[in-house]
């Protein structure tokens, strides 16, 4: 099955030099790679007239996500990030979701994510 | 002679065999030229079908939808199988109250962003019952099992009951958010007050992701799968054919955190989720009706300026829209962030028609579309350059008519970065989602492949001409790659290229067989015997032949639609192989 792992790289740059290590011999990539870049933190306020009241805020960081065919590369794990599977981009695969939102439950087994308030009776 | 006859390899995808990892060949007749397909996406690919319908992929995220005693658990209730059911068997379930209050039976779940359950329900000594989706914001819904009709509601997208006839309904509540269990309670009324020996009738749970109750997919230790699956190839009836095509598209990313029903952002208009038939064929239209405020009354399928998006990189934005009562112009458009271009199309209506419009239009745009997807839906959209990092979708109801309050129905909005779009990618996630990538690929059949000698013949149509992307680099090959006979597009030109070569050496090359125009048909075929070579292209020889000599050492041993790994975009209609080398006659004839 196909492993979906996310990461953050300092710039473009950055990334595209891990991205270059998924290339076969013709420089053609083997791994479905998804260029997410800056993701918005916070989206901008915008007035009904359309003119922007507070700018976006965007992450200093560029987001790439993988769906890995093979063993993750171990060169890639430092940039390796795991944001709450909630809202967040995703191969269309509901298998490499669930093993996702598994991973991640794994690695924050406390996160409010992996233990949902109990629900009060009404 | 008869193609078929002396062919040693056909693949026919009109004949749309196939199942999830194989796409099948109807010659050799033992499997052994069948296709092993992957893409790896089971809930973003999409096809026309048969019907001119959109299918989906599907799945019942509950586990054991129907064993009411397995995995499910209950709270001051008690679950017996072995009932009459909706579709005539005994596999209904009592739920029947043993408290008088919180009497239920529940399945822990973990979703996100729009889902929909549904359950098959009938009256028992108790008229009511209630669906709940618990979560950071619970819904509910009751459901009057005695007269057919919705009790109170909470938190709910939408909510339905819908006869099945004998007494039975199947009742669905929708709902956008995290949930965390699904319950189904036995009321005594249109409240949770309930009295011991309450019960009702229930049978094949479903919770999906989507806006409609679609049809129940049985599930057991693992989730239940329906549609098009991870693997499933996809034989293809777009525009009205009456035979399919096997769709191979690049990996294509929907930014659109949710696709249909729920956009963004408005202004001033009123929306009305699962209104009518989408192209889907079920109720999950969103109705959008104009305030009759401005000409600007309009949706934002995604809100102004927050969408990420590459400065200098081509995006397509399309929809699927259909006329209620509009007799004017909708757009549709996608607002760059500040400083940033409005790229906009307009559409204009009459009646159920639709045609480009140049009113309203701005920006850049090429690759307009506006393709009939029957039943009066039609998709439109455009491609676009970015010159801005942020931006939207809008949809304006009627530009011509600010005053109006007229109505469209909507469904299906997509944003994706590429220079074409491509097929629907559905999107109920609430973030953006990605179809992968199609590989279909033989296992080795180099028995079948004629090595000094051979035909390899081609049926198929490119989804883009753009030039600046390698396309659709479909070969005879050998496991090593240095042998092969590939058909391709480089990125250097729009040209249709033919290349030969044995164990690296190019023997038999054209650079420029024919320019590519996208959603074209074209036959091609090479003879590519040793000593011999030739290649027609829609039914004339191309240029000059070869008369280059070689020994394969390195065999052709499979045929490969991404070969070197370039992403295909293509429909393809027929591949061929022949151990012979076919006469120019005979090549004119094929490519006919």
């Amino acid at each position: 099955m196909k492993l979906t792992r996310k990461y953050e790289f300092v710039d473009e740059a950055e990334a595209n030099e891990a991205i270059d290590l998924l290339r076969d011999e013709e420089g053609n990539l083997t791994q479905s790679v998804v260029k997410l870049g800056y993701l918005t933190i916070e989206p901008p306020v915008i007035d009904e007239e359309g003119n922007t009241i507070k700018e976006a805020v965007v992450s200093t960081k560029y987001a790439v996500d993988v769906s890995w065919s093979i063993t993750p590369l171990e060169s890639w794990n430092n940039a390796m990030v795991f944001p709450t599977p909630m809202g967040i981009h995703s191969f269309g695969s509901s298998s490499q979701r669930d093993e996702y939102a598994k991973a991640y439950c794994e690695l924050k087994p406390d996160s409010e994510y992996c233990n949902p308030p109990e629900i009060t009776e009404e | 002679m008869s193609f078929y006859d002396d062919a040693s390899l056909v693949f026919l995808p009109s004949g749309g065999a196939g199942k999830d990892t194989k796409a099948y060949s109807i010659k050799p007749t033992n499997g052994d030229g069948d296709f092993t397909f992957s893409r790896g996406s089971n809930l973003t690919a999409t096809r026309v079908d048969s019907n001119g319908l959109i299918e989906k992929g599907r799945e019942n995220l509950l586990l054991q939808s129907n064993q009411f005693d397995t995995t499910w658990t209950t709270s001051s209730a008690s679950v017996t199988s072995g009932q009459g059911g909706y579709d005539g068997s005994t596999d209904a379930w009592l739920l029947e109250a043993t408290g008088t209050s919180s009497t239920r039976v529940q399945q822990t779940i973990s979703t996100d962003s729009v889902q929909t359950i549904s359950v098959y329900a009938k009256k028992g000594t108790s008229d009511y019952f209630q669906i709940r989706l618990t979560g950071a914001s619970t819904a509910f819904a009751f459901f009057d099992l005695a007269n057919g009709t919705l009790g109170t509601l909470s938190n709910q997208v939408d909510a339905s009951i819908t006869s099945v006839g004998s007494g039975w309904y199947r009742c669905s509540l929708t709902r956008v958010g995290a949930a965390t269990s699904a319950r189904i309670y036995v009321t005594g009324n249109n409240t949770t007050s309930v009295t011991s020996g309450d019960n009702i009738y229930i049978q094949d749970a479903q919770l999906e992701q989507g806006l409609v109750a679609t049809e129940y997919i049985e599930s057991g230790a693992t989730t239940g799968k329906a549609g098009i699956l991870e693997d499933s190839p996809r034989f293809d009836y777009s525009g009205g054919a009456s035979c399919p095509s096997l769709l191979l598209e690049p990996s294509r990313t929907n930014i659109v955190p949710i696709s249909e029903g729920i956009p963004e952002d408005t202004i001033q208009v009123t929306l009305t989720e699962n209104y009518g038939t989408s192209p889907e064929g079920v109720q999950n239209s969103l109705k959008v009706q104009k305030n009759g405020v401005s000409a600007s009354d309009r949706i934002f399928p995604i809100d102004n300026y927050n969408a990420t998006l590459v400065s200098g990189t081509s995006y397509s934005v399309s929809a699927f829209v259909k006329n209620i009562d509009v007799d004017g112009i909708t757009t549709i458009g996608c607002r760059l962030g500040s400083g940033g271009t409005l790229f906009r199309l307009g559409y204009q209506w009459s009646g159920s028609s639709l045609t480009k419009a140049t009113e309203y239009s701005a920006g850049t745009r090429t690759n307009e579309i506006l393709e009939d997807y029957g039943n009066r839906w039609w998709r439109i959209g455009f491609s676009f350059e970015a010159d801005n990092t942020q931006g939207g979708i809008e949809l304006d109801i009627d530009r011509d008519n600010g005053s109006a309050t007229t109505s469209i129905e909507t469904y299906g909005w997509q944003l994706e970065e590429g220079s074409y779009p491509t097929s629907y990618i559905p999107n109920h996630s609430g973030g953006s989602v990605t179809r992968e990538a199609e590989e279909n690929t033989t296992a080795n059949i180099s028995s079948v492949i004629g090595q000094q000698e051979g035909t390899f013949f081609l049926d198929f149509e490119f989804l883009d001409g753009a030039t600046a992307e390698n396309q659709n680099w479909i070969a005879l090959e050998s496991e090593d790659g240095q042998s092969r006979v590939l058909f391709y597009k480089s990125a250097s030109s729009n040209n249709l290229r033919l290349l030969n070569s044995q164990d690296g050496s190019t023997f038999f090359n054209k650079s420029s067989l024919i320019a590519i125009s996208p959603n074209t048909r074209y036959k091609v075929a090479v003879r590519y015997s040793s000593g011999d070579q030739g290649v027609a292209v829609n039914g004339s020889m191309s240029g000059n032949n070869g008369t280059s000599t070689y020994t394969r050492t390195s065999l052709l041993s499979r045929v490969k639609f991404n070969e070197s790994n370039i992403q295909p975009s293509c429909r393809v209609h027929q591949a061929i192989v022949f151990e012979s080398g076919l006469t120019d006659s005979e090549l004119e004839t094929l490519t006919s």
